[in-house]
């Protein structure tokens, strides 16, 4: 079996995303490629995988016709995916969507796509997520629909234990864009500056993606709240050194904070849970997959920074609390979210759709 | 049985430096290793050395009394590990630098956990003076861990594996021994990496002291010193390029009437610059070869003299143009290059913008790289110091000349 998979860019969750599920189904022996119609900084993270980049017609056309994909599955671009089939892809395609920003906005782009995903795709797969599972199935009812957990890399991506660093990290990984709420990152960070002096802020970002309105924003808030000798930020980390920054945070007797407005998943937190860095989250539906308040993680209710600030403190003040928040994170990302758990569902939904094809074919020939 | 083997190499050093030294090596937390110290013709240092080992079954001493140099003394100690056979990681450490309790174990553990085709790790490392003060904060650090984390490919323009690595014995025995002094590290990580992949730890395992009373680098400041450095940094890359069919990207051309301080400050500038992988053809269009002397005392391993008595400097450049194999080309002059990384943005800026741009190039006050486009008439009324694509230049130029 041969499959594509497509997005905008190679970068943040959807690249890795795309790496984990590509080895978790060539390991099953399916052959899978990745189209990207713009490039990205993440172009480092691919390696040994078919990987395109290209937006041109005349080179997407010649990929179909030369690779003769079984399954294409297009991530949020429905116009691509209206582009393979004016290519003449005849094969079962699947539009997937992974996060579409604010509910809201959410809305708003499937209430455009609407016509299109009915005409073009043969079925919607998206992670198990609230917003997103009440969106599709009052949206779509007459489309199939897969719903099922992303996939972790737990072989590859996990704990390391380092020297210690001599005082605590409070993490963030994302974009400086709005959904992201990177704002209340660094309100969270200065009242935990207030009463740890000597912590660090470290963000993780693709310095090439960012709204340009919010980056300005993002260095003057910096400037004029002066934590700027306390903030570090880390530009286009390797996908494999992420398991040592976290391990590195979790070590230091910090933790990671995810301020989210909406995930559709939330990689940077499962993979933070897997390298034992406790998580303190916003309550953002895609994380309640992985996390469950108190136990493997810490949630707090958006804007309310007292509860972010008090929850973030009894995780670096209580070992006890600490030790154990670690313990089930990891535990509870490696039962639940393995790659070979996700290349089951995968597979099973792909034969379906391929089935259904075929008998569509041969019901016309 | 130990499986790591450490090779340190040791000349003149300041004795409280190497007991430093030699003591955070002993004291690590992974003890199953070999330690073969090489005293590279310095037997005064040997008393000290052996009261500082004492009987440590895991240390060898090997002494000769003519100063060989480091690559020597280095491939005189790995030679003797080679032939254990239990032997499959391997590092070296400087007599002045201190490592980390945890150095060997936390190399030995990515390599030994990573896939079969790892074959180097290295980390982070924090600098020192030679009080041993700590010369670099977390902003610094977390810069150089930056830097060191680019990817493999990036090791053909800057050094990025630093001063506490590990690599696997039977890679380094597909490579033959350390050479090119003084860049015999960088050359030989140059080599392995052809045959491995390399990962970066963002953690530091060692305090390097910086330019340390006897150490190599801090004889490296002397003009004449840093020159030899560098062409052999030119060299060691340019030699990696050429075995790896990777083709020069820009020819740099520079015409020279009449040779002084001032054009030799401009291809010092030129050989400083991050961008490595271009080829250089000085224009020498003076009638007595003046230029082609002078210029050619500073060596680079990519520059050629052509020798072009008397020709003008439009002609000499088109004449030049029609020869040129690489895609890009610059005429260099008559003003230098203010930042060190500016061919390196200029390029990255020049494939990443497509469209009808056929050149760019750093506006005077330095703030922003401006672009030249296809038809379009530009305000600057000189080519120098801009990154063409070599056909745009010469289609420029006919049209200019014409």
């Amino acid at each position: 079996m041969k499959i594509l998979f497509t997005f905008f860019n190679p970068s943040g969750g959807m690249q890795t995303l795309n790496r984990v599920r590509c080895q978790a189904l060539h390991d099953r022996g399916v052959e899978c490629h990745l189209l990207y119609t713009h490039p990205g900084k993440g172009q480092q993270n691919i390696p040994n995988i078919q990987t395109y980049i290209t937006n041109n017609d005349d080179e997407i056309r010649g990929l179909l016709t030369r690779e003769a994909f079984d399954l294409i599955v297009v991530c949020t671009d429905i116009y691509l995916a209206e582009r393979f089939r004016g290519f003449g892809y005849k094969g079962p395609l699947v539009f997937e969507v992974q996060g579409l920003g604010t509910l809201d906005e959410a809305e708003q782009v499937i209430s455009n796509f609407n016509e299109r995903i009915h005409k073009l795709t043969d079925a919607l797969l998206y992670p198990e997520t609230t917003h997103l599972q009440t969106l599709f199935k009052g949206g779509f009812p007459s489309v199939s629909q897969y719903c099922f957990d992303n996939p972790i890399d737990c072989d590859q991506f996990g704990y390391t234990n380092y020297p210690a660093k001599s005082f605590p990290i409070l993490g963030w990984v994302g974009r400086i864009q709005t959904n992201k709420n990177w704002r209340e990152f660094l309100q969270i960070g200065q009242r935990l500056l207030a009463i740890h002096p000597e912590l660090y802020l470290w963000i993780f970002q693709d310095d090439t993606l960012f709204e340009p309105e919010q980056k300005e924003s993002f260095e003057q808030f910096v400037a004029e709240t002066g934590i700027s000798s306390r903030l570090i930020s880390h530009s286009n980390v390797p996908h494999g050194q992420m398991a040592d920054y976290m391990s590195i945070i979790g070590d230091s007797g910090g933790l990671l904070c995810s301020t989210s407005i909406l995930e559709g998943f939330g990689y940077a937190v499962a993979e933070a849970m897997l390298c034992r860095c406790p998580v303190l989250t916003t309550d953002s539906d895609g994380i309640r997959r992985l996390v469950i308040n108190n136990h493997t993680g810490k949630i707090y209710t958006r804007g309310q920074l007292d509860e972010a600030v008090n929850a973030a403190l009894s995780l670096m003040h209580d070992p006890a609390l600490r030790d154990r928040i670690r313990m089930n994170g990891e535990w509870h990302i490696r039962n639940n979210l393995s790659s070979g758990l996700y290349a089951d569902r995968f597979l099973q939904m792909s034969h379906q759709l391929m089935r259904r094809r075929s008998k569509i074919e041969r019901r016309w020939s | 049985m130990a499986d790591v083997g450490v090779v340190m190499p040791l000349y003149t050093q300041k004795p409280e430096f190497l007991r430093q030294a030699l003591e955070s090596v002993l004291r690590q937390t992974f003890t199953e290793f070999r330690l073969i110290i090489v005293i590279d013709g310095a037997p005064d240092m040997e008393p000290l050395v052996r009261s500082i080992i004492a009987k440590d079954p895991r240390v060898t001493i090997i002494s000769y009394v003519q100063n060989r140099g480091i690559a020597h003394a280095l491939n005189t100690g790995f030679d003797l590990l080679f032939s254990e056979p239990s032997i499959q990681y391997l590092s070296w450490v400087s007599s002045d630098n201190v490592y980390e309790p945890r150095f060997l174990e936390i190399l030995r553990g990515a390599l030994v956990k990573g896939p079969q085709e790892l074959g180097i790790v290295y980390s982070s490392f924090q600098s020192i003076d030679n009080e041993g003060n700590l010369l670099h904060n977390e902003h610094q650090l977390a810069t150089q861990r930056n830097y060191q984390s680019q990817p493999k490919e990036r090791l053909l323009d800057y050094s990025l594996i630093g001063v506490s690595f590990m690599y696997k014995s039977q890679v380094a025995k597909l490579v033959g021994g350390y050479g090119m002094e003084p860049v015999e590290d960088y050359d030989y990580w140059l080599r392995l990496a052809e045959h491995c992949d390399i990962r970066f730890i963002p953690v530091e395992l060692v305090n390097y002291r910086v330019d340390s009373t006897f150490s190599v680098s801090a004889q490296l400041h002397s003009t004449e010193n840093h020159r030899r450095w560098r062409y052999t940094y030119h060299l060691t890359r340019h030699q990696a390029r050429f075995r790896r069919g990777i083709r020069p990207m820009i020819t740099v051309l520079y015409p020279v009437v009449n040779a002084g301080a001032e054009e030799i400050a401009r291809i010092e500038n030129l050989y400083e610059q991050t961008y490595s992988n271009y080829e250089c053809r000085v224009l020498d269009l003076s009638l007595t070869g003046q230029p082609s002397v002078l210029i050619g005392s500073i060596p680079h391993p990519a520059t050629e003299f052509v020798y072009m008595p008397g020709v003008v400097e439009s002609h000499a450049i088109c004449g030049a143009l029609e020869h040129l194999a690489t895609p890009y080309t610059i005429v260099l002059g008559p003003k230098i290059f203010i930042g060190a990384l500016d061919i390196e943005y200029m390029l990255e800026a020049l494939i990443t913008t497509g469209g009808d741009t056929i050149s760019n190039y750093y506006t005077d006050d330095h703030s922003l790289i401006g672009f030249r486009h296809r038809h379009v008439p530009s305000t600057k009324n000189h080519y120098y110091n801009e990154l063409f694509r070599s056909t745009d230049l010469y289609d420029l130029l006919k049209i200019y000349f014409s």
